[in-house]
């Protein structure tokens, strides 16, 4: 099983086969050679990796994304933006953070944030002097942000997975996820400074006003679906439908930049991009399942147990057992098959089930983007046409970051815990 | 040795309970001839899944509420009727009728399942943002139903408006608003600390959810004929010693839902009566739609009235 | 799409026209994928306000999406096979160069061929179950092969494609043609 589930990805996936083809050649390899599971049950698990309905906002949100750029919602944005805080070192870099906080209170999940946000960010950034890695490593990794900003598949899924409150895994991760923000947005000032970005102009307030007048219909869009959430008028999976419709109504009507030709060859490619991601997760969550019925997180989780630690080196134990499973599986079904095992050890050490909750959360989200296998990544790295390698490099130094971030979150508590008793 | 994968949507609740006793009921008869492994918790895949998956065999056995087997058999509805079962009672009384038992058993055999346990799970009740205390407060509130005639019909009858929303999108829409309450089970509620979402249920008392456990039938036939009838054994001895488990455990979610600033409301002995009356006659019709079902929920409705009369 | 735009310089040996109908079949399709996802959108947009407003809900309508999500991905994984778009850890293929690239075109054929053959065998065996078996969908209540289908032909599209894709890629490789882009 190490040779079909382990050594035979790495090598189709280094030779550079399509990702979806490296998972479904290692589950193919192990149901001929080694399951005695019927063949049928690939299939099974495969729809139903396909068959969940929050994963719709991946499809939406990536045409939201194309949208947003296609139509110039996005550029007027960022221009708004470089009017108001331009004079401000890594301002461009900040409001990329910035945006995927935003996008991270809209939608939940993380690849829908970075594609949407990739196709119209990383060219500015470039430009502005960040660098390709960089730039590229930026966008795959604020990406995370968005699961541990509520509304969070990830934290719905912990919740049913655990039995614990979906509300207050919420509140309990407002403040990681703006920790997660921050922490991100001072890093990227220091290599601003560091790398002498020049600052755009001075701030003129009748080039201010210019922009904000350009910008307002723009603007409205994060209010309208935000306020839509919020207000119950549509769900956070429905929200990514609700966001194409408006950024629809706005190329077509307001600014009048697309056809519907154009909306069509823009629904076309996101179809595309979509495509390529959600097969990924299918496939991905057949590897997992694998793994699952031939007892291998289990085997994993008792050795943990063994270890018989008390409740912080039991934490920095899941922390790196975490990091490393993020390397390779996706958050979401790790989430599902981690979650009822770990759970009950870290109650039994007087570890607070919602702070733990974030503690998974953030690991998982951080593995989003840890090569070699993180959809952030990926997508990230279709979406810019970089090399795999650049890629790599440029989430490195975002990783330490996060990680950093991750261990405050471990050992402060109260971070994760004081919104939630307000509940 | 085989090995029996036991999967279920949830975890610390009777139908998990069940599968535990199953399993060392199971090992006192057969020794390691059989290694059960116990999936809770969706660990398998979602529910439509892990349906597929016993049908299929690549999953054993499946513990589940009767109503997500309806599209494998409509006859799984007659369970979840309105106004069949109101009290637990009602469902030993019919469910564990020995020759009910036994018809039970092979019901679905032509759909190659052999039911292996059939468990009184807990009441459905309607879980609500705002306090429900009248048959008119349910007019116009937007209740999340599953996708069945069952709970969709009578929600309509009441004057709600029965919505079936994915899962996960359920409390983030009860808390912004865009619902008003839902119908589920009891234990639910409490597993996932719904006290934290709201505080108000309403105790309709006109449903009782049966859970039941199927096996693949090629996968059973496969086993040797001491196997077979350890398994079938194991399956009623665990149904019997969980009853009670269930019974008490649906008590005490009633009073952790207390404990946790949670209301249980009722409605007045007059909107019930209503209700039920409505209830009844809605049952016929919902029934009519389906010989094969109709026909089953005679069949129970006759084993609970006859023991309600004694 | 980029490929399929050099795609259309046609140098196939496989037959003149060959290029230019898939070309066009590759349009129609990523037209058709594209007009899908706005009637997802558009349904997705009508359920919730019909929710919100009226109080009304269609029954299934989740499952549409899904549904059609589920066929939009194996049609659109089928098409990006094709113009070697799907993501990849596009490393080694980045440094490879002539006839070191038509190999690794060629292993990623072989693997896609392999695997996506099985993964047929594995849908075929359980759709024809899941027919004889009856069993329809919850919310909407059709045969479930039709959502399953979806896998079953795409599957076979893909093994297919790539089939063709390795025919091309040996021939490449045989013949070493440096300017042969390698591709569908
Ligand atoms: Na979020
Ligand atoms: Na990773």
């Amino acid at each position: 099983m190490t040779a079909s589930l382990a050594i035979l990805p790495v090598l189709l996936l280094a030779l550079g086969t399509p990702v979806f083809l490296v998972f479904l050649a290692a589950v193919a390899v192990t149901f001929f050679f080694i399951l005695p599971t019927p063949p049928v049950a690939l299939h099974q698990v495969l729809f139903g990796g396909f068959d969940n309905y929050a994963l719709l906002a991946i499809p939406f949100f990536v045409f939201a994304g194309e949208l947003m750029g296609t139509s110039g919602i996005a550029s007027r944005l960022i221009t708004w933006v470089l009017a108001l805080v331009g004079r401000l070192p890594g301002s461009l870099a900040v409001s990329t953070v910035g945006a995927s906080t935003v996008i991270g209170a809209i939608s939940g999940s993380s690849v829908a944030a970075v594609a949407a946000l990739s196709k119209t960010l990383y060219p500015k950034l470039v430009s502005s002097g960040y660098g390709k890695e960089r730039s590229a490593g930026l966008l795959a990794s604020s990406g995370a942000i968005d699961i541990v900003i509520p509304p969070s598949i990830a934290m719905i899924l912990y919740g049913l997975a655990a039995e614990q409150s979906i509300p207050r895994l919420f509140m309990a991760g407002v403040i990681p996820g703006l920790l997660m923000a921050l922490m991100m947005c001072i890093f990227v000032i220091v290599v601003a400074i560091v790398l002498r970005i020049p600052v755009v102009g001075r701030f003129d307030p009748r080039e201010a006003w210019l922009a904000t007048k350009n910008a307002i219909a723009a603007l409205l869009m994060p209010v309208f679906v935000l306020g839509g959430i919020y207000n119950g008028w549509f769900s956070p999976t429905e929200a990514g439908g609700f966001a194409c419709l408006y950024a629809i109504v706005v190329a077509r009507f307001v600014y009048r930049t697309m056809n519907w030709a154009d909306i069509i060859r823009a629904a076309g490619n996101s179809a595309m991009l979509s495509a390529q991601i959600l097969i990924i997760v299918a496939t991905a969550g057949v590897v997992t399942w694998v793994l699952t019925t031939q007892g291998v997180p289990q085997a994993i989780v008792a050795w943990i147990q063994a270890l018989d630690m008390n409740a912080m080196t039991f934490l920095l134990a899941v922390n790196v057992v975490l990091l490393i499973i993020g390397c390779f599986l996706d958050p979401t079904s790790a989430i599902l098959v981690f979650a009822p095992l770990l759970v009950p050890i870290a109650i039994s050490l007087g570890i607070d089930p919602i702070h733990f909750g974030i503690i998974m959360t953030v690991n998982l989200a951080i593995g989003m983007f840890t090569p070699p296998f993180g959809l952030n990544i990926f997508v990230a790295q279709s979406v810019t046409g970089l090399p795999a390698h650049s890629l790599y490099k440029g989430v490195l130094p975002f990783v330490a970051v996060q990680v950093t971030a991750l261990l405050i979150i471990t050992y402060v508590p109260a971070l994760s815990l004081m919104l939630g008793q307000s509940l | 040795q085989s090995t029996m994968k036991l999967a279920s949507a949830t975890i610390n609740d009777v139908q998990h309970e069940w599968q535990k006793v199953f399993a060392e009921e199971l090992k006192t008869r057969v020794g390691d001839a059989v290694k059960t492994e116990i999936y809770p918790a969706s660990q398998l895949g979602a529910i439509p899944r892990m349906a597929e998956g016993v049908l299929l065999g690549t999953i054993e056995a499946f513990t589940t509420p009767t109503s997500f087997m309806t599209n494998v058999d409509p006859r799984f509805q007659a369970f979840d009727v309105p106004g069949l079962f109101k009290t637990p009672q009602d469902v030993d009384n019919a469910i564990h009728d020995p020759e009910y038992r036994a018809r039970l058993e092979e019901m679905f055999l032509d759909k190659g399942l052999r039911v292996i346990g059939a468990i009184y799970n807990s009441p459905t009740v309607v879980f609500t943002m705002k306090p429900v205390t009248t048959l008119d407060g349910l007019k116009g509130l937007k209740i999340r139903t599953f996708a069945s005639p069952m709970q969709i019909k009578p929600m309509e009858l009441v004057g709600a408006t029965p919505l079936p929303l994915a899962l996960t999108e359920v409390i983030p829409q009860l808390e912004a608003g865009g619902l008003d309450g839902m119908l589920v089970g009891m234990p639910i509620l409490t597993a996932f600390k719904y006290y934290d979402v709201g505080k108000n249920i309403t105790d309709l008392r006109f449903a009782e959810i049966v859970s039941v456990t199927v096996v693949n039938e090629d996968w059973f036939q496969s086993q040797t004929d001491e196997v077979k009838k350890a398994i079938v054994d194991a399956g009623r001895a665990a149904e019997t010693s969980v009853f009670q488990w269930g019974v008490d455990n649906v008590q005490k979610t009633y009073q952790v839902w207390a404990d946790n600033g949670g209301v249980i409301n009722k409605l007045s002995d007059e909107d019930q009566a209503k209700m039920e009356g409505e209830f009844h006659t809605l049952a016929g019709t919902l029934v009519d739609a389906n010989p094969a079902v109709k026909e089953e929920y005679q069949r129970l409705k006759t084993l609970v009235d006859a023991k309600v009369a004694k | 799409m980029q490929s399929a735009v050099r795609e259309t310089q046609g140098r196939s040996r496989l037959g003149e026209n060959l290029p230019h109908i898939a070309e066009r079949t590759g349009k129609a399709l990523h037209w058709i994928l594209g007009v899908a996802l706005l009637v997802v959108v558009g349904i997705n947009v009508i359920n919730a306000t019909g929710r919100y407003l009226f109080g009304f809900s269609m029954t299934g309508t989740d499952e549409l999406m899904v549904y059609t999500i589920i066929w939009v991905v194996m049609a659109g994984a089928i098409l990006s096979l094709a113009n070697r778009d799907h993501i990849s850890v596009n490393l080694l293929p980045s440094y490879a160069k002539g006839r070191w690239r038509h190999l690794l075109y060629i292993i990623h054929d072989i693997a896609g061929v392999l695997a996506c053959a099985y993964a047929t065998y594995a849908s075929y065996g359980f759709v024809t179950k899941i027919g004889r078996l009856g069993t329809t969908s919850m919310g909407l209540g059709i045969p479930m092969t039709i959502p399953h289908a979806a896998l079953l032909v795409g599957f076979t599209g893909l093994t297919i494609t790539a089939a063709i894709m390795l025919a091309r890629d040996l021939n490449a490789f045989a013949r070493n043609d440096p300017h042969e882009e390698p591709g569908a």
